[in-house]
């Protein structure tokens, strides 16, 4: 039958387990994924800010891009107003003017008159203008192309276009006699636009790059500590205002944030997921623990009602066979004075075992009433000394019987207020379980001695004592010290937890003293017990 | 006939040696499992009876280990536990019966005489010559003393192993007399030194049994002041 019952309460465990591993599981779970979530969503949100940072700061190069520019192109104007009128004085402009390559004239039919017009020898410089220029005199530079280069009508136009590696730069404004203009030197506007770019991108050291790119895709200028990977994407872009529209800015930063934020992040991420599941898992633990002592509990009670039950049989089994044997020996001759010994002690036997069958059962049903809360001790006038040595007296058979020799010291002879019934029953189990753990020691030692209203008894023996650290957990019911002697052998747990009930009800306490030279065990019972008056 | 009984509590192993002894039954008796292993391989009991809960080894253990070595010595448990699946698994394990707590002597006697009569027909072992294995037969009774039973037709009568080496005595000597000392010698050997009372009052149950008639006993005839005989 406890077969069954055993392996029912191996399913609920199982099932216990199942339910606490997903108690765990599951939130921690959870938790994880929320967290990624939301790590996912900080990072986005730290990459659109980023991103909104970087595309104001481009702005604000432009911005002072296009200013320079503006500032570059008054320069021009002020010379343009001057132009003086002899080819060697333009040419010389060309050369010393930091901004101006070439200076040109143009006719009102949009046709180049300087240089190229004039029929006298062009120098290298200006050959080389016409190469570079080619294109846009076939197109008409007076038409076409200024709306989209953005040229005011009172400010001059630019226009702009590749040639070779870099770009080509002229800028004009209108005049009596058609335009008048020059071509930008772009090394010196390349350089003048770099000069207003910022240092550091957004103040972050090493944070962060920004790359000038040209008209043809080409890195013009690029500064910032960090190195973007191949074919990363940049956080933001801008084309420059015109006349450089054909430039653009790229910003570029680490996704995320710097590395230590993201990191800080992930971090308090990991670190609450891991509080959690640690949480939940000592949660869980505890509910194991408790639904196992439930469990160890409900087994021992079980094996509990086992040992009652074998601890009824045994007397009983005893005081049958001997009544029987001596119902045997009386069917025979039973004159001869050694048969009438041997009935005696047969007798003796019997009422011995009938002894320890009341004990026994008295002892189950004081646990009985315990559990109910029902347990009481009634005080009456009598003698602490006689109450010990009537117990003694019940287990001198026995005792002697196993060789064990039993000391008295009494000295609580006075008329008190107690329940002897009570003493009794503790007693008989202090000294039963002497009797039953500790005959090897040979002793068996009670002491008595009332000190004002409180008596004090000590029940002293020379056997195995009690192991360390196990000197509270023998009085809890059912728990019987783990021990090769004791497997096996009589007791039911619960003698040591009803004598503490009774003496705590008593007004006192069972507790163990420390064993006396080190061996054996030494159980001290006191009780309150006040003087009885004579007469009382 | 010798019993091996292991049982821890000392008061029940006392009386359960005293119940077999006074049946004639050589005794042998541990207190515990080890013991009980022991003794058995020292002293190859005829019939073991275990107490199921013991120190250390408990009976199962000393049922499991014996069955190792020996299939056929009868095995029986006795023991406070009642439930059917304790019985079930003494059983399993190779007991021949299963005796519960408390029990009587009366009862605790027949279940040893029957499991001795079923493994009486299983092969034994070489036994000692006094023990006198076959049936013999006094008068019209037939006895069977492995089967501790002797018939007369169809008449079963229970015998004690006391009873059968007495009868076997008497059959050895068949038309002479047997005084006291020489039936003291078979029935008690030097173990006991009972009464000679003890003697009497024993032919004279044993006669209650065997004989048609006990107030004229045919096979167990008494020879005033000398002792008995049996003349056949």
């Amino acid at each position: 039958m406890h077969g069954g019952a055993a392996r029912a309460g191996g399913r609920r465990r199982l099932r216990l387990a199942a339910l606490l591993v997903l108690m765990v599981a599951l939130p921690t779970a959870a938790v994880a994924w929320l967290g990624a979530r939301s790590t996912r969503f900080e990072r986005e949100r730290e990459r659109l800010r980023l991103a909104e940072a970087a595309e104001s700061a481009l702005q604000g190069m432009a911005v002072a891009v296009r200013e320079r520019l503006q500032a570059d192109a008054r320069d021009l104007d002020l010379v343009l107003e001057d132009l003086p009128a002899a080819v060697e004085e333009l040419r010389r402009i060309g050369r010393s003017h930091r901004l101006i390559r070439q200076v040109f004239l143009v006719g009102q039919d949009g046709a180049l008159r300087y240089p190229g017009e004039r029929a006298e020898v062009m120098s290298a410089r200006e050959r080389e203008f016409l190469e570079r220029t080619r294109a846009v005199w076939e197109q008409g530079i007076l038409s076409g192309g200024n709306s989209a280069e953005g040229g005011a009508p009172e400010g001059g136009s630019w226009r702009s276009w590749v040639w070779g590696s870099g770009t080509s730069f002229l800028y004009w404004r209108r005049d009596g006699e058609g335009a008048r203009g020059v071509e930008v030197e772009g090394a010196a506007l390349l350089s003048d636009v770099i000069a207003v770019l910022p240092d550091t991108p957004l103040g972050e050291a090493g944070g962060a790059r920004v790359v000038l790119t040209g008209m043809d895709g080409a890195t013009l200028y690029q500064w910032g500590g960090y190195a973007p990977a191949e074919g990363a994407a940049p956080l933001a872009g801008r084309r420059l205002d015109a006349p450089l529209g054909g430039w653009s800015l790229s910003y570029y930063a680490p996704l995320g944030g710097s590395g230590a934020m993201a990191r800080g992040s992930s971090f308090s991420v990991v670190a609450s997921v891991a509080a959690l599941a640690l949480v939940l898992a000592g949660a869980g633990v505890y509910l194991w623990r408790e639904s196992s002592r439930d469990a160890r509990e409900a087994l021992r009670r079980v094996s509990f009602v086992n040992q009652v039950s074998h601890e009824l049989k045994t007397p009983l089994t005893n005081i049958r066979l001997y009544a029987e044997l001596m119902e045997r020996s009386l069917a025979g001759d039973g004159s001869a004075a050694d048969e009438r010994q041997r009935l005696r002690s047969k007798l003796e036997v019997i009422v011995d075992e009938s002894r320890r069958l009341s004990r026994l059962v008295h002892n189950v049903l004081s646990f009985a009433r315990r559990d109910r809360g029902a347990l009481e001790v009634t005080p009456s006038v009598g003698i602490v000394d006689e109450a010990i040595r009537s117990l003694v007296g019940d287990f001198l058979p026995s005792l002697e019987q196993k060789g064990v020799a039993v000391e008295l010291d009494c000295r609580a002879p006075d008329r008190v207020w107690v329940d002897s019934d009570a003493l009794e029953q503790i007693l008989a189990n202090l000294v039963g379980n002497a009797e039953k753990y500790a005959s090897g020691g040979g002793y068996l030692g009670i002491a008595s001695l009332r000190q004002g209203e409180t008596t004090e008894i000590r029940v002293r023996d020379r056997g195995p004592g009690v192991p360390p650290g196990q000197g509270e957990r023998v009085f809890e019911p059912f728990y019987r010290v783990s021990n090769r002697l004791s497997d096996g052998v009589a007791g039911t747990g619960i003698g040591l937890t009803i004598a503490r009930e009774l003496a705590r009800l008593h007004g006192g306490d069972v507790a163990l003293g420390p064993g006396a030279d080190g061996e054996g065990a030494e159980f001290v019972v006191s009780l309150h017990t006040p003087p009885a008056r004579e007469g009382a | 006939m010798k019993i091996l009984i292991a049982e821890d509590d000392a008061r029940t192993r006392a009386g359960l040696v005293e119940v077999f002894a006074n049946e004639g039954f050589q005794t042998v008796a541990a207190s515990n499992g080890r013991e009980a292993l022991t003794l058995f391989r020292a002293n190859a009991p005829d019939v073991v009876c275990l107490d199921v809960m013991m120190p250390g080894l408990n009976g199962y253990d000393v049922c499991r280990e014996i069955r190792k070595t020996n299939e056929s010595v009868p095995v029986l448990f006795i023991s406070a536990k009642s439930e059917e699946i304790d019985a079930v698994l003494g059983l399993e394990l190779g007991a021949d019966d299963f005796i519960v707590k408390p029990f009587g002597v009366k009862e605790v006697l027949a279940r040893v005489r029957a499991v001795l009569r079923r493994s009486a027909s299983a092969a034994s072992s070489a036994r000692s010559a006094e023990e006198r294995r076959e049936p013999f037969t006094l008068a019209d009774l037939r006895i069977v003393p492995e089967e501790l039973r002797a018939y007369r037709g169809t008449q079963v009568i229970d015998l004690s192993p006391r009873d059968v080496r007495l009868l076997a005595v008497f059959h050895a000597n068949k038309g002479k007399v047997l005084d006291r000392d020489a039936l003291f010698d078979a029935g008690w050997g030097a173990q006991y030194l009972p009464s000679s009372r003890s003697l009497d009052q024993h032919i004279s149950q044993l006669r209650k049994r065997i004989e048609g008639d006990p107030r004229k006993p045919r096979i167990i005839v008494t020879v005033p002041t000398a002792g008995y005989r049996y003349d056949g």
